[in-house]
């Protein structure tokens, strides 16, 4: 491989600086409004729970399509597992809300090749518009690259023109140079997005995985000319730090990854927040969680 | 018949040579044995020093402080072996009746001792790590100034030379000295004990000749880094010690302040580490300390 | 479309600026004896901020008394303890005002308030809080030998960290015990007389510190002045070499912080989006009005066009303008003067033959700005590689191997600062010591601490600030 882009060093401390610097960024009043706005129309409104029944999942649909009383924009998608698929389908029928599953044994993903084909097809068979698989961290962890990349050339073959988000669940993997490798692998395997967490374990997105993903999506960019999504997942709950991932994209990869074709949020208690944020610019009120309805 | 005497001629040390003055000129210098010549140096025999010396800095102040050490050591050792030569040149000294030749002589060999043990040492106490706020491991650390003209004191034959040379020596730097003109015969008897010293060429140049011809070169030579000269004004006039100080400021030479001595602090008093400070640079570095 | 940050002004309404300010002599605020008065402006937006006296050779003449005066009958006398605690007070006075320090800073300098806030006002109490710890530890630093300070220090200081550098001089000065008198810089005198409020807040003897303003006329009648034993300067090699002859002529100890090219390495097994950065941080701080900018970049041949794509889409995201606007990354140039001397070293960049890329950025129509500005295809012969220009420019040159970068680099006159950006650690540690410079700051740049010793080699400057190597120029060792 040529080296443009493709080093895999990154220096902590350095990244870590400029992480905090753009954290620091003042985003108020009309630019507040116009990135919660953004943001708002970027979620995957989410939920992967063993408990979720067709009651939660159109209770999620219904809050997807219908944000707020005063009448937001609705969410990019909601995303959850294969088996409800059909039934988010029937909900949001006629909305430009797309539906993401989770496929290839999520989250784990320890379940044989055949198995992750097999769960890929039936979500597509479901109707999901949209596939967020996960890598074998084992795999990987072992330098076991090629199969990486493979199972994710495989998906990506089933899934045609669907988007395919691969997650790379950061949490597990030990350092950010893996986390750059990992991304790398991911994008030139045929990731369309490549996603941070699945949300399963305590270690989420954060500021410095965050970094390394846009950093390697910048370079992947200036080596090739395409353009890979973006999205951080889990523990993402409140609008300033959405905000502040907003930024790193856009100083950046530049504004024009500010769509939800290439930046997504995978989130589900982050929506209200930002809905309260907006109120509060409207308002001039601090707002208040009951006045806000559950996606559940 | 008694046996006729083969006399000396007492030259420039440059490069680990001894070599006449390319102006072949000299300087009768009268001793209780008769008068002897030393070499006039010439501002191009300074020039050529400085030259020398350059390349020399990598090589000495590459050389381990270990190895640095073991080599002071070495020229005490060889100060003891020739100690009945020093002797004979402090002895025919005309004007230092008061002194007492064998106190400084002894304290000079006792003072190299001293610094050959301090090479190992003192970067241990000048330098630093230095607890920042931050992820960073940061340390200081004091590396040789480079090429240090030395103006020898004028009251002291030989203490006072050997202390201001180790002091430069000790931590790396080399030097080109002006020896005092009284005392050009001892200086020039210590190049030829440094000579066997396993000193590299070019460390140690020892010039001998006229303070006022070769000062002003020694201050605005642009390669020279700091000047030592710890009597540097008393014969000077204000003027003068302006111009010497107008040429230093082309390259902005260090000339640190060293305490002024006596002939006997001289002999009591070796420097310590606060004055092997003065002739280092102290180097700062960075570095972060981060997981992966 | 276009995500734009609306401006986000910092709030000014809780800084008590005078219209005019007097010199700070034996403690209290007074006029200049011929009554004479300057303008200091805030750069931003060329308005006037505030009139300052005029300090004379008469007023230069008082304040030196004054602090003689404190000297011999209330500071040489206190214990190193006593001396500590008025330090610690001033230490402590400085984070209680440090967001209306940082906006007078910006005000007065045009330095960005992110940076006045994050950077020079922490740092400079940081610096008081280190230094108020050595007082009563002086012979720890000497080694058992007793410590001795010199007496009054007269201290000149610049314009493009005026709080900092006053905490850079006074606090070692105090701590070793001596008295100051410091001049700040021309076109930043306020934070320095705001801070002379907080001396006489924290009930500091009088005399102990006083402050007085003026040009390079005023600095040159204080260093020259009979009762100073020692003189410590930042600033320009120019006036430091003509100041090292004064003092040296007059038998004062000296120590100098002067000008810089500094060298920033970036080797091929870089993190190279982190170079970036750190070449960002080197070049751009503080709109490059920094003596230990990294303004001569090396770039190894294998990843210069990486690193120059890299580089020129990142000067387009640098935010200049109102220095007050907290998302602003590149204030105002400090002066007209200061913005005119950048200006004429980009055309002669130019003249020479360099490639020169700047941001598209629009800039301010009022004030005194500048946009971030690379030269490619630099020589090192040509004059953008060699002179300080201390402004947002960067000369970036190449390089191949090892050697010749250590080569390259260590051709200056300057030995200040240097960078380098490698994975490789025994290589990184390798070049730290083969280069000519007081900082090298590995795999980061423009990093500072009161703990850490700054200053420079060759014609750099001499002698320390900060850490322990600080406090010597102060004492009589």
């Amino acid at each position: 491989m040529k080296w443009e882009g493709w080093s895999l060093s990154v220096d902590r401390t350095a990244i870590e600086a400029r992480a905090v610097e753009l954290s620091k960024r003042s985003i108020k009043k009309a630019s507040k409004v116009e990135a919660l706005t953004h943001i708002l129309q970027m979620i995957d409104l989410t939920t992967l729970e063993g408990a979720d029944t067709q009651g939660v999942i159109k209770a999620l649909c219904h809050k997807a399509m219908h944000p707020h009383q005063r009448g937001y924009p609705s969410v990019a998608a909601v995303c959850v597992y294969p088996n409800l698929i059909a039934d988010a389908k029937a909900y949001l029928n006629g909305s430009t809300v797309h539906v993401a599953s989770v496929a290839t044994g999520f989250p784990s993903g320890q379940v044989p090749m055949s198995a992750k084909i097999q769960d890929t097809e039936a979500a597509l068979r479901a109707g999901a518009d949209e596939i967020d698989m996960v890598i074998s961290r084992g795999e990987f962890l072992k330098g076991n690259l090629e199969f990486v990349s493979d199972e994710i050339k495989a998906i990506k073959k089933i899934c045609g023109d669907v988007h395919l988000k691969v997650i790379l669940e950061t949490g597990e993997i030990g350092s950010l140079e893996m986390i750059r490798q990992a991304s790398f692998l991911a994008m030139t395997a045929g990731a369309d997005f490549i996603k941070t967490s699945t949300g399963k374990i305590s270690s989420a997105a954060n500021f410095l995985s965050v970094m390394v993903m846009i950093e390697a999506i910048r370079d992947y960019h200036l080596a090739t000319g395409k353009k890979i999504g973006f999205k951080p997942a889990g523990g993402i709950k409140r609008a300033k730090q959405a905000i502040q991932y907003l930024v790193m994209v856009n100083e950046i990869l530049g504004s024009e990854w500010l769509t939800p074709e290439l930046l997504r949020f995978g989130a589900s208690s982050l929506m209200n927040d930002v809905l309260m944020q907006l109120e509060k610019e409207q308002s001039g009120q601090y707002q208040s969680a009951p006045y806000y309805s559950l996606a559940y | 018949m008694e046996r006729l005497a083969v006399q000396k001629t007492y030259k420039l040390f440059i490069n680990g040579q001894f070599t006449r003055s390319e102006s072949g000129r000299y300087i009768p210098l009268d001793t209780n044995q008769g008068t002897v010549n030393l070499c006039r140096a010439s501002r191009k025999d300074f020039r050529n020093a400085v030259q020398i010396a350059r390349p020399a800095l990598a090589t000495w102040s590459g050389y381990s402080a270990l190895l640095r050490g073991q080599i002071l050591y070495r020229i005490s050792e060889m100060m003891e072996a020739r100690r009945n030569d020093l002797m004979d040149r402090l002895t025919e000294l005309p004007d230092l009746k008061e002194s007492d030749p064998t106190k400084e002589l002894n304290a000079a060999i006792d003072h190299v001792l001293w610094y050959a043990g301090w090479t190992d040492k003192y970067a241990a106490l000048c330098g630093t790590v230095n607890p920042v706020t931050g992820p960073y491991f940061t340390f200081s650390y004091p590396e040789p100034m480079g090429i240090v003209g030395i103006v020898a004191p004028q009251n002291s034959p030989l203490c006072g030379l050997v202390n201001v040379l180790m002091l430069a020596m000790l931590s790396g730097n080399v030097s080109v000295v002006l020896a005092d003109q009284r005392f050009g015969a001892v200086a020039i008897t210590l190049s030829e004990i440094i000579a066997t010293s396993d000193v590299p060429p070019g460390v140690v140049n020892m010039l001998t000749g006229d303070r006022s011809e070769l000062l002003p070169h020694f201050y605005s030579h642009m390669d020279v880094n700091a000047i030592i000269h710890p009597d540097r004004y008393e014969e000077l006039s204000q003027e003068e010690i302006m111009n010497l100080f107008k040429a230093e400021g082309h390259n902005l030479k260090r000339c640190p302040q060293l305490a002024q001595k006596s002939e006997l602090e001289w002999q009591s008093e070796p420097y310590g580490p606060i004055d092997f400070s003065k002739l280092t640079e102290t180097k700062t570095v960075w570095h972060p300390a981060a997981m992966p | 479309m276009r995500f734009e940050y609306e401006a986000a002004p910092e709030d000014t309404t809780h800084v008590n600026l005078q219209d005019s300010y007097g010199l700070f002599i034996n403690g209290e605020f007074t006029s200049a004896q011929d009554g004479k008065t300057f303008q200091t402006l805030n750069p931003a937006t060329e308005e006037v901020l505030a009139d300052v006296a005029y300090a004379a050779e008469s007023d230069v003449d008082r304040a030196v008394k004054a602090a003689q005066s404190a000297y011999d009958t209330v500071w040489s006398k206190l214990t190193g303890k006593e001396r500590g605690k008025y330090i610690y007070r001033i230490a402590r006075r400085l984070q209680e005002k440090a967001r209306e320090l940082a906006v007078l800073e910006s005000l007065d300098g045009g330095k960005p308030i992110k940076e006045a806030r994050d950077v020079d006002i922490p740092l400079a109490a940081n610096h008081f809080f280190y230094y108020a710890g050595w007082a009563d530890k002086l012979s720890y630093a000497t080694f058992g030998g007793p410590p001795k300070s010199l007496g009054v220090v007269g201290q000149v200081i610049p314009w493009n960290f005026p709080l900092l550098m006053a905490a850079w001089k006074i606090a070692p000065a105090l701590a070793a015990g001596n008295t100051v008198v410091l001049k700040p810089a021309e076109t930043t005198p306020l934070t320095a007389l705001h801070l002379c409020k907080l001396f006489q807040e924290i009930d500091l003897p009088k005399g102990v510190v006083n402050i007085i303003c003026g040009d390079g006329a005023t600095g040159a009648n204080l260093i020259k002045h009979p009762g100073i034993k020692k003189v410590a300067f930042t600033g320009s090699t120019k006036v430091g070499k003509q100041i090292a002859q004064i003092a040296h002529a007059h038998q004062k100890a000296v120590t100098l912080e002067l000008g810089g090219k500094g060298a920033h390495i970036i080797f091929e097994d870089a993190a190279i989006n982190q170079a970036v950065e750190g070449v960002v941080r080197g070049i751009y701080f503080n709109q490059g009005h920094v003596c230990c900018a990294g303004s001569r970049l090396f770039v190894q041949e294998r990843v210069m066009d990486a690193v120059i794509e890299r580089l020129s889409r990142r000067i387009e995201t640098l935010r200049v303008g109102n220095p007050l606007d907290k998302n602003t990354d590149i204030g105002a140039i400090n002066s007209k003067m200061q913005l005119d001397k950048i200006n004429d070293y980009i055309s002669i960049g130019i003249d020479e033959g360099a490639k020169v890329r700047r941001s598209s950025c629009k800039l301010p129509t009022r004030g005194y700005f500048c946009a971030p500005t690379f030269f490619t295809d630099v020589s090192p012969a040509h004059r953008i590689a060699r002179e300080e220009i201390f402004g947002p420019v960067l000369s970036v040159l190449s390089f191949r191997t090892t050697e010749e970068v250590i080569q390259k680099a260590n051709n200056s006159p300057y030995g200040l600062s240097a960078g380098i950006w490698s994975e490789k650690g025994s290589k990184v540690l390798a070049v730290s010591q083969r280069l000519e410079a007081g900082i090298i700051w590995d795999n980061t740049f423009n990093q500072f601490d009161p703990a850490a010793p700054f200053g420079g080699y060759k014609e750099s400057g001499f002698g320390r600030e900060g850490g322990m190597q600080g406090l010597y120029p102060y004492l009589s060792v």
